[in-house]
């Protein structure tokens, strides 16, 4: 594709992280959004949340995705509905040959991702999901890791926790764990957003929504499978959380091809348990060497006995989310592969899934696509 | 032993170790270090034949800070010579050896302390003191890494694993471990309250030793990290975050063996009991076993528990 081609962008949902990603678009010289289009018959809060992104980009809402997907010059879907929807209607995006911007985690189950993967394999088109990879730092680290600087990869330690909301730091016993099922609990009033997720959201599973960025972190950097997940949930920070039985913080323990292993610990942390947003924090230990990553302070610091370089590569600070629009930007024109495809998105679903599977089991779970 | 003065302490195991505690001992008033003993081989047998003369003319205690969990002879034969005996960490493997040596030194009436030395490092305090305090509310999970520590060596682990439980201060429910081949290992521990501790110890290729400790409780969190200094967030309205310096502190060895000290005096408790060392002691054999099978263990059925009461 040429150099100055712009991709007209469909957006469908703005029920969660939509309105997250759609500016940095809009922004982009090569994408221009187009239309934002939902299902009809959806909550009052999802139609209100559509139609003000809508206004604020300028173009027209529409209660028809149909419509969108053969709108008049979109060669692109940005699909960010509920977890619940996205199984659906990322296959319908996929049906239609458009390229796709994923919101995170792919689909609520393996079986809606492999329906996606195969689609997408049968139409050839581009997908990139979203993640934290566009930081530099991620970005810096991996370059390390290619070129042998901390040799093979022995273990990753990841924290990632959002210091976001006021949670009633509650002390009473959790309810049994909830099926897997509903992901998202509103506000009764659809307004206020003790969360601070952005969506209006009481509780939500956050191993599956903050634990994400870590899968993708270890899968990514390591290059390695996995192919252990063994979880913990069952001590928490929000009522709201525990009273549904609904996970806010999480630990994983993951067996990676090759003989790694990798730790997590994630959740929703509340923003008194941290001096800025939450740790984001990755130790990797190689044979030969060590990285230190981490996002708060933008820093990737290398100490190795093959690389000549010592202490910590400060990191610009640059906003992620420009960073991964302009990979898929890159991604689209055909000139890299994507950081995270919708295979790579199945995996991370299974990996995710393995890990409630393994807290209801007590058990090290292997995951299908991990 | 003199009741006035500080107790007198014959220090034997590696040198470093040993130069610290003696280095660091004139600010404590417990205890003073009167002998030296180093052994980087882990041959104890100098300090075997100081035994044999007369101990108690130098000497009120021995402090063992030999990492090769080899010194439950040493131990037999202080408390013989009438001595407290005061090891850094584990003094055995055994749990039933441990009791022995506990029984020797009951009926002797020497204090025995099997361990707890890294509770008492300054991140480790700070934290403990923000749990008890009640700064941190209930503890959701606490991980601790230790690069630069021999990953299958029993020492490191059970020290961690005592730390682990210091903090928790409730039941093990479940243990699980795992091993990137002999480089790296990752241990698990969940509480009967729904906490979980994760632990790591490894090589640390190209860096000095790292050691993090994270704690996280439902109403404040501690970070004593490569990314942040000491630091104890309290929740809002209840004051500001606070910031502490690792050097105010003080050496964890020292502040131990005081602690040790005290406990003989009768001014204290033991940084750790006898109970407690041998509930390390078994968790370390649940760890081995979860590595061999590649399972969590099972240490005490909290759901069955539930229903008995």
């Amino acid at each position: 594709m040429s150099s100055d081609h712009v991709y007209g962008v469909a957006l469908l949902s703005n029920a969660m992280h939509q309105s997250g990603y759609a500016p940095g678009m809009a922004r982009h010289p090569r994408l221009r959004v187009l239309v934002l289009a939902d299902d009809p018959g959806q909550e009052p809060l999802v139609v209100q949340r559509n139609r003000e992104l809508a206004d604020e980009l300028g173009v027209s809402y529409i209660e028809d995705v149909d419509a969108a997907l053969h709108w008049p010059g979109v060669e692109v879907l940005s699909v960010c509905p509920q977890i619940e929807r996205r199984g659906d209607l990322t296959l319908r995006a996929a049906a239609s040959g458009k390229h796709l911007w994923l919101d995170k985690p792919l689909a609520p189950t393996v079986a809606d991702c492999t329906a996606i993967v195969d689609m997408v394999q049968m139409t050839g088109q581009k997908t990139s999901s979203v993640s934290h990879l566009g930081y530099d730092h991620i970005q810096q680290a991996r370059g390390w890791i290619a070129e042998g600087r901390i040799g093979d990869i022995l273990a990753i330690h990841a924290d990632v926790h959002f210091a976001k909301g006021q949670p009633d730091r509650t002390d009473s016993p959790p309810a049994p764990p909830a099926p897997l099922g509903r992901w998202t609990y509103r506000t009764p009033d659809g307004i206020s957003d003790p969360t601070e997720s952005g969506h209006s959201v009481i509780a939500k599973r956050e191993l599956y929504e903050i634990g994400y960025y870590a899968v993708v972190h270890i899968r990514y950097l390591s290059g390695l499978p996995i192919e252990g997940v063994f979880a913990r949930t069952g001590s928490h920070f929000s009522e709201a959380h525990a009273e549904r039985g609904v996970e806010d913080f999480a630990t994983m323990e993951l067996t990676l091809g090759g003989g790694a292993i990798a730790t997590i610990t994630t959740g929703r942390i509340g923003r008194d348990s941290h001096p800025t947003n939450g740790s984001n924090h990755l130790t990797i230990i190689g044979t030969e060497g060590t990285l230190l990553l981490d996002l708060r302070r933008q820093t990737a610091e290398l100490c190795s006995g093959v690389a000549g370089q010592q202490g910590p590569t400060f990191i610009s600070r640059d906003d992620a989310s420009d960073a991964l629009v302009n990979h898929f930007v890159r991604v689209l024109d055909g000139d890299e592969p994507a950081w995270a495809d919708v295979e790579a998105g199945r995996a991370h679903v299974a990996t995710l899934l393995a890990g409630y599977e393994s807290v209801a089991m007590g058990a090290v779970v292997r995951p299908e696509f991990g | 032993m003199d009741e006035q003065g500080p107790l007198r302490l014959a220090v034997v195991g590696r040198a470093t170790s040993v130069r610290q505690l003696a280095r660091r001992s004139g600010e404590f008033a417990s205890f003073r270090v009167t002998s030296e003993c180093a052994a980087d081989d882990g041959d104890l047998s100098a300090m075997e034949d100081w035994l044999d003369g007369e101990p108690t003319a130098v000497a009120d205690a021995v402090c063992i800070l030999n990492e090769e969990v080899n010194s439950v002879a040493l131990a037999e034969q202080s408390i013989a010579a009438g001595l407290h005996v005061w090891c850094a960490g584990p003094l055995t493997a055994e749990a039933d050896t441990l009791e022995s040596v506990a029984a020797q030194a009951a009926a002797a009436n020497v204090t025995l302390v099997s361990g707890g030395a890294a509770s008492y490092t300054g991140g480790a305090r700070l934290a403990a003191d923000a749990l008890a305090s009640g700064a941190l509310g209930r503890l959701v999970c606490l991980r601790s890494l230790q690069l630069g520590s021999d990953p299958h060596a029993r020492w490191p682990l059970a020290e961690q694993l005592a730390l682990a439980n210091s903090l928790a201060d409730d039941m093990v429910a479940t243990a699980y471990a795992q091993s990137a081949g002999k480089r790296h290992l990752s241990v698990s521990v969940s509480y009967a309250g729904g906490a979980t501790a994760l632990l790591a110890l490894g090589a640390a290729p190209g860096t000095p030793p790292v050691s993090e400790l994270m704690v996280l409780g439902n109403r404040g969190a501690f970070y004593d990290t490569m990314a942040a200094t000491a630091l104890v967030m309290l929740p809002a309205g209840e004051g500001a975050a606070a910031a502490y310096r690792e050097e105010d502190a003080g050496p964890a060895l020292a502040r131990w063996a005081d602690r040790c000290a005290q406990a003989a005096a009768g001014s204290a408790a033991p940084p750790v009991t006898v109970e407690q060392a041998r509930e390390v002691l078994e968790l370390l054999n649940y760890v081995e076993q979860a590595l061999e099978s590649g399972e969590p263990m099972i240490v005490r059925d909290v759901e069955e528990d539930e229903d008995d009461e």
